[in-house]
């Protein structure tokens, strides 16, 4: 029986041994008891198909679109201009459901047709004359598509709620690469030669992070340390500066780095941060749900001015580049004019839709070309061209659905996303 | 023909002359009772997987037109179910009537193909707690010498378990399928010391000396009692009832027709253990732990990433070893130019052991494709996965396989599927 007794405890020896010998994580404390801390989840890898390998060969795209027409998010385009008189061209059927009081997704416009991310799920792709190029359905996102979309001269980029980032062929449809970067991403898209940046969102805690992946391979080059809250602002990027500054629901404002998104400042403002940064300059201005419209220094983040706009805010500011003006609205139904140097307002217009969440397009009016329009909501259902500079309404268009996203040029032609009831709607 | 017969008759003579083996079969029977319980309160049934939820059929990689098979009608499928909640009680109740050994063996048979039969339905349905008992049922009814096979295959369980969880994803606590009460450091140590556990200790249950033995045995209990907060009520008592044999062989005589305490007489002999290493077991038990040890290399011999690709598991153990995570995708195209996609975050009522088996999402697929083949305006489809173990810190591509209703890739439990990408993982 001893023999019995030696013969176990040999192999209880042996097996520990080669336990230890063949794990040595086990022998690492700091391997092996450090795992439990609250780390970022693990690195998505690219779910991509066949085509995949031939696009890694492409030259690097340029730009054709992308939200609110830079990633400094200025909201104006100077290339681009528009009359103030138009008449309905086509609209399609029901886009958005609403389920769910955010904005919606803007439409993204160029050469080769609008695209367009909706609530119940389906990204469109439509030709110029307003049919359908393709569509895509895509799945577990239960507010659908937020986002707005990103193009360049090939590929359409998107996210939805789902928090999958998804690069898909312009002209067909097919799928290149999608990548799931979270539990949910309501921010848009920014693209930046060869990134992408966006916002992601978690939600167990609630949480978020800023990631920038390679727009050739859908592999994520970093993520941002933990933001402390869901993120639904699209990064502002400041290339000067090598800096990104987005809001989040923590009622913080961060400045990040380009190079690897760790955090230059964040500061204090006391309210949720919902809409887009507007970089002008040398000071970034935004709403928050505190009630204010603020422009506060890139340098550290101190606050230059202030403007009550005395109620909620998620629209972002857009900026007007010969009057210097900011304008923005707020959920109290103000639509506002302040000069970006002061914040001092030049004009307001009250348009008694206390649901105003619209950010303005502003563009030179094709017919006066030093004139610059504001379109933006003037009533619930009411698109108007507001005279930039003194806020005169020159023209009104019905559109049967509130405009909760900002409207998008190409060609002459407006194109306007609606919320539920509505469709996409292009003005010519 | 008379060779079967006197097979079978012989294996049920070895029960009729041990008391023992007739409540250790009764107790068997009532793991069936169990496995009703656990199927019909805790939505696992066979009424569930053909629920609408979760109306297309998952087949066994070996069944791949399982949905042909199946029964049809609601009904029948009630009448089975509770049919075998009825054979389960019955089973427990023959066993325990002195003088119906014989018709409770058979009627025990019958009780383990009834199961199999609903068991085949849905590759849902499969998990651990099912094939330890399957075989342990095995030995008991084909195995001479059941007193020593079953303890031997049991401590064989643990053993194996044991293997698979020396890895890093057990020892750091991240492969439990829920948070435990203990967590952090505590919780690393308490599952480094499951692995003793199930390696080293486990071994003292086949010893006759008294302190050996309960040294054992209070930590086995000490385990499934704590493991009944992360893994529920199943798999504890079938395992107790598993391990039930370990008292009964200490404190049954063979043949009594009373119990009658041993335990001093016990202590003087040799122990199964002892007599394991010294090669005094019967041949069929050893044939039956070199077959079960050979069942258990399985999935090492599809690959040396089989947590994640899945492929031989159903041969072997397929314990907490490694929880994976996994990013899955699958677009159904239309000759319109739409598409439409199931992805991410979607477990779809899965077991935490098959959520990510590639077998699960291929067989979805090919249903769908085959509820789509009617359409004209159906294409075709394309399905994608990448997975990780949870401690993994980066997610691997396993498939990534495009027009699979028409180029179907086909699944086979035999080799290394060449579709799925163990050798890029």
């Amino acid at each position: 029986m001893k023999l019995e007794y030696s013969v176990l405890l040999a192999k209880l020896l042996a097996v520990i041994a080669v336990i230890f010998v063949a794990y040595p994580k086990i022998l690492d404390p700091d391997s092996i008891f450090t795992h439990v801390k609250y780390e970022l989840p693990a690195l998505p890898a690219p779910i991509y198909s066949d085509k995949y390998m031939a696009t890694l060969n492409e030259d690097l795209l340029s730009v054709t679109y992308q939200y609110r027409g830079g990633v400094e998010h200025l909201g104006y385009s100077d290339s681009r201009k528009l009359r103030v008189k138009l008449e309905e061209d086509w609209r399609t059927d029901l886009l958005n459901v609403a389920v769910h009081g955010a904005s919606k997704a803007s439409p993204a416009v160029d050469k080769s047709g609008a695209y367009i991310g909706s609530d119940s799920s389906w990204f469109y792709a439509y030709n110029h004359d307003g049919s359908l190029k393709w569509k895509h359905y895509v799945a577990n996102s239960a507010a659908g598509i937020h986002s707005t979309a990103a193009l360049d001269k090939k590929y359409v980029y998107f996210t939805a709620y789902n928090g999958v980032l998804y690069k898909f062929e312009k002209k067909s449809g097919a799928m290149i690469w999608t990548i799931d970067l979270g539990d949910a991403t309501g921010a848009s898209l920014v693209l930046l030669n060869e990134h992408i940046y966006t916002a992601v969102e978690t939600s167990g805690p609630p949480n978020g992070y800023v990631v920038k992946v390679d727009r050739r391979t859908g592999e994520i080059t970093w993520r941002s340390p933990w933001l402390g809250e869901q993120a639904h602002s699209t990064p502002t990027i400041d290339v000067e500066r090598g800096r990104i500054y987005l809001g989040a629901n923590n009622k913080k404002l961060f400045a990040l780095s380009l190079e690897d998104g760790s955090k230059i400042w964040e500061v204090e403002i006391g309210g949720e941060i919902k809409g887009t940064v507007t970089l002008v300059r040398d000071r970034v201005i935004f709403a928050s749900w505190n009630g204010l419209v603020e422009a506060r220094s890139v340098e550290d983040g101190t606050q230059l001015w202030k403007y009550d706009i005395e109620d909620r805010s998620q629209s972002s500011a857009t900026y007007v580049p010969g009057e210097d003006l900011a304008l923005i609205g707020g959920n109290s139904g103000r639509f506002v004019a302040l000069h970006v140097q002061t914040g001092a307002e030049k004009w307001r217009y009250e348009t008694g839709f206390n649901r105003l969440r619209a950010s303005a397009l502003v563009i030179r009016n094709q017919d006066r070309p030093k004139q610059w329009l504001a379109w933006m909501p003037c009533a619930a259902d009411w698109l108007c061209a507001f005279n930039a500079s003194s806020g005169k309404i020159l023209k009104k268009y019905e559109l049967s659905s509130h405009l909760t996203g900002v409207p998008a040029v190409f060609g002459g032609a407006l194109y306007v996303a609606l919320d539920a009831a509505g469709g996409l709607v292009r003005y010519r | 023909m008379e060779k079967l017969r006197s097979f079978f008759s012989n294996n049920a003579i070895e029960i009729e002359k041990d008391r023992m083996l007739q409540v250790y079969g009764a107790l068997l029977s009532s793991v069936h009772v169990l496995t009703w319980v656990f199927w019909n309160l805790f939505g696992k049934s066979i009424l569930t997987v053909f629920s609408d939820k979760l109306k297309y059929p998952v087949c066994w990689g070996f069944l791949e037109n399982c949905a042909q098979i199946r029964p049809l009608n609601e009904s029948v499928l009630q009448f089975l179910n509770y049919g075998y909640l009825v054979a389960g009680l019955v089973g427990v109740m023959i066993f325990l009537i002195p003088g119906r050994t014989k018709l409770a063996y058979y009627f025990f048979l019958f009780l383990n193909l009834f199961k199999m039969s609903l068991y085949l339905q849905d590759y849902r349905l499969m998990g651990n707690y099912h094939y330890m008992p399957f075989i342990v049922s095995f030995v008991f009814l084909f195995v001479p010498n059941k007193r020593q096979c079953i303890q031997v295959i049991v401590i064989a369980f643990y053993f194996g378990a044991g293997l698979l969880k020396m890895n890093y994803e057990w020892i750091s606590g991240s492969a439990m399928v829920h948070a435990p009460i203990i967590q952090g450091k505590l919780l690393e140590a308490a599952c480094a010391y499951v692995v003793l556990l199930e390696l080293v200790f486990v071994w003292l249950l086949l010893f006759r000396k008294k302190k050996f033995f309960y040294f054992a045995a209070i930590q086995v209990f000490c385990f499934h009692a704590f493991s009944w907060t992360i893994v529920g009520f199943f798999y504890p008592l079938t395992m107790g009832v598993l391990l039930s044999i370990f008292f009964m062989d200490r404190y049954f005589e063979h043949y009594p027709d009373r119990l009658r305490k041993r335990e001093n007489l016990i202590e003087n002999e040799e122990a199964i253990y002892s007599k394991l290493l010294r090669g005094k077991l019967a041949k069929p038990t050893y044939g039956c732990l070199t077959i079960f040890a050979l069942m258990q290399l399985a999935p090492w011999l599809f690959g040396a990433h089989s947590s994640i690709t899945s492929e031989g598991r159903i041969y072997s153990l397929n314990m907490f070893d490694a929880q994976t995570q996994c990013d899955t995708m699958m677009i159904a195209r239309y000759k319109d130019y739409s598409a439409e996609a199931w992805e991410r975050h979607d477990r779809m009522g899965y077991g935490v052991r098959i959520w990510c088996d590639p077998l699960v999402h291929y067989s979805k697929a090919k249903w769908i494709c085959e509820q789509n083949r009617i359409f004209s305006d159906f294409k075709d489809m394309d399905i994608y996965m990448n997975s990780r173990r949870r401690s993994d810190s980066e997610y691997v591509r396993v498939y990534a396989v495009q027009n699979i209703c028409s180029e179907d890739p086909g699944y086979n439990v035999f080799i290394p599927n060449s579709w799925i990408e163990e050798d890029k993982l």
